[in-house]
């Protein structure tokens, strides 16, 4: 998991985060999954479409 | 001791330098000695523009004598957050990266307040690109509340605010991505409006996340708010987000007899709210209530899952835009802000995708809220202002628990997009200033602001002298 977000931020972003980060990058992931759970466990319907489809700028 | 340059509003400020009792170099003096007076302590500004606003102080008293008046800001000086460009001027955006950095152009937004007759006093001093809410800048220092100088001043616009807190100018100008205007605003206890999303040209301004960032004034009072606004709202041909911008008068429009309020109640709103702003919030409802709006409490199923979808789009957006103008660089940000820049490349597009899907939602309750109520109130800031030492980055971990809560009730509005406004409405008993938010219908800021000035009033605010 680690050499894989290692990676994933290496390439997104162009330079190898150091160890301090990486850690804290893994810290801050599992707070945004827990976070997310409520966006997943949200009932969002077909006709659910993204905001700047239809009502984005409002 | 040099007091308050400025103590008096900008209709004011700027009759008396149309006709002469006031003069736009004298003004500028005074400014220039009270940033002198407290920057030391506050650390408001990055770049104080001593020459360039002299100058342009001298120009508008000529133009004055000669009856040229630019317009409602004719020699009133102010100043701008250092995200905005401004052609000759370094645009740090708080960062180390961009210190050599010098404007070509002028950002259309600065460009507006300089063609009404505004006098540019200096660039202030912001957490490092926007990114954050505590204006703890590692580059820069730290910018103090002018209330307890060991408590932060709030973010990002904290120089801003600061600013205008302490009367080193009129009025400022800031950015709001997740409530960088409305939380330095109520922790300084000044004005903070965020517009409806795309109202305000954001060309020449460098960007946090493009779904969200607004620009907006940070002012004394919510009249100063509605000038500067009137100024600055209106279409450019280089935002096509302001196509549809609709022109905004000058003055607050008086608030209807009648006006129905809603007040948002949930998880969201509710938890974590310190008891004097849980009390700053009744009270102002009540004065609501006193001044002729009926207040119903309301709520937004969805705004939970809002916030996560909020932190997502500004996350990935955020490190998209660094990702290409700074590649490889990642090592000269501060910590914070580095930590947050590659946590945001992690998050999956499908999740990207899914926040906007939300947002939609989120937008449609809102709406249907606002098809019933002229205007949702909840706390600003759900906390008051923590101590400098426990949020800097450089010092520990205290930032990352700070984060949440000082921004936990400004994101909703740059979520849906809607003109919200925070006012100050009293103190707490360690000092410190207390405010509420409101926020309207899209476009709806002459009501909005019309219902925050009968607030501001029962609430008998007004900005007193700071040491």
């Amino acid at each position: 998991m680690e050499r894989m977000l290692e990676e994933m931020v290496r390439d997104l972003l162009g330079a190898a985060p150091d160890d301090q980060t990486l850690r804290a990058v893994e810290g801050w992931r599992r707070a945004w999954r827990r976070e997310w759970e409520r966006v997943e466990s949200f009932d969002l319907g077909d006709e659910d479409l993204p905001a700047p489809l239809w009502c984005w700028p409002p | 001791m040099v007091l308050a340059a400025v103590s008096a509003d900008l209709t004011a400020l700027a009759a008396a330098v149309r006709t002469g009792r006031l003069s736009a170099v004298d003004l500028v003096e005074r400014c220039l000695e009270r940033i002198r007076a407290t920057e030391e302590r506050l650390r408001a500004f990055i770049h104080v523009d001593v020459e360039g606003a002299r100058e342009a102080a001298r120009q508008r008293d000529a133009e004055a004598r000669r009856g040229q008046i630019r317009g409602p800001l004719h020699g009133i000086p102010l100043a701008v957050k250092d995200l905005f460009d401004q052609a000759g001027l370094p645009t740090t955006a708080g960062a180390a990266i961009r210190r050599g950095h010098r404007a070509k152009t002028t950002a259309t937004a600065v460009q507006r307040l300089l063609d009404a007759g505004a006098v540019v006093i200096g660039k202030t001093n912001l957490h490092e690109f926007a990114f954050g809410v505590t204006s703890v800048n590692p580059h820069f220092g730290a910018v103090a509340n002018p209330w307890d100088p060991e408590r932060v001043a709030g973010g990002s616009s904290g120089g801003s605010a600061a600013a205008v807190a302490v009367g080193c100018c009129a009025a400022a100008l800031g950015t709001d991505t997740g409530g960088s205007v409305r939380i330095p605003a109520a922790l300084c206890g000044v004005v903070g409006l965020k517009p409806t999303f795309g109202r305000v040209s954001r060309h020449g301004v460098v960007p946090l996340a493009w779904s969200f960032d607004t620009v907006g004034p940070l002012a004394r009072s919510v009249a100063d708010a509605a000038l500067l606004l009137s100024v600055l709202a209106g279409p450019d041909p280089q935002d096509p987000l302001t196509g549809r911008s609709a022109p905004f008068g000058p003055q607050v429009p008086p608030a209807p007899p009648s006006f129905r309020i809603g007040r948002l109640r949930g998880p969201l709103f509710d938890e974590g709210l310190d008891v004097e702003v849980g009390t700053a919030l009744e009270r102002a409802c009540t004065l609501l209530a006193r001044a002729g709006g009926r207040v119903e409490e309301v709520g937004v199923e969805a705004a939970l899952a809002g916030q996560a979808a909020q932190t997502t789009i500004l996350f990935a957006e955020a490190s998209t835009y660094h990702r290409r103008a700074y590649p490889g660089r990642l090592a000269e940000y501060g910590p914070d802000v580095r930590e947050l820049l590659a946590a945001g490349a992690t998050i999956p597009a499908t999740a990207y995708v899914d926040a906007q899907r939300v947002q939609g939602v989120v937008i449609r309750q809102t709406r249907r809220l606002l098809a019933d109520f002229d205007a949702l109130i909840c706390a600003a800031v759900p906390v008051q202002a923590p101590l400098i030492e426990e949020v800097d980055p450089a010092r520990g971990e205290g930032w990352r628990r700070a984060r949440a809560p000082l921004s936990r009730l400004t994101r909703l509005f740059n979520l849906t997009g809607l003109p919200a406004v925070a006012v100050p409405v009293g103190r707490a008993r360690s000092g410190l200033p207390l405010g509420v938010q409101l926020a309207a219908a899209p476009g709806e800021e002459a009501r909005l602001l019309a219902i925050a000035a009968v607030l501001e009033a029962a609430a008998g605010w007004t900005l007193p002298a700071l040491p």
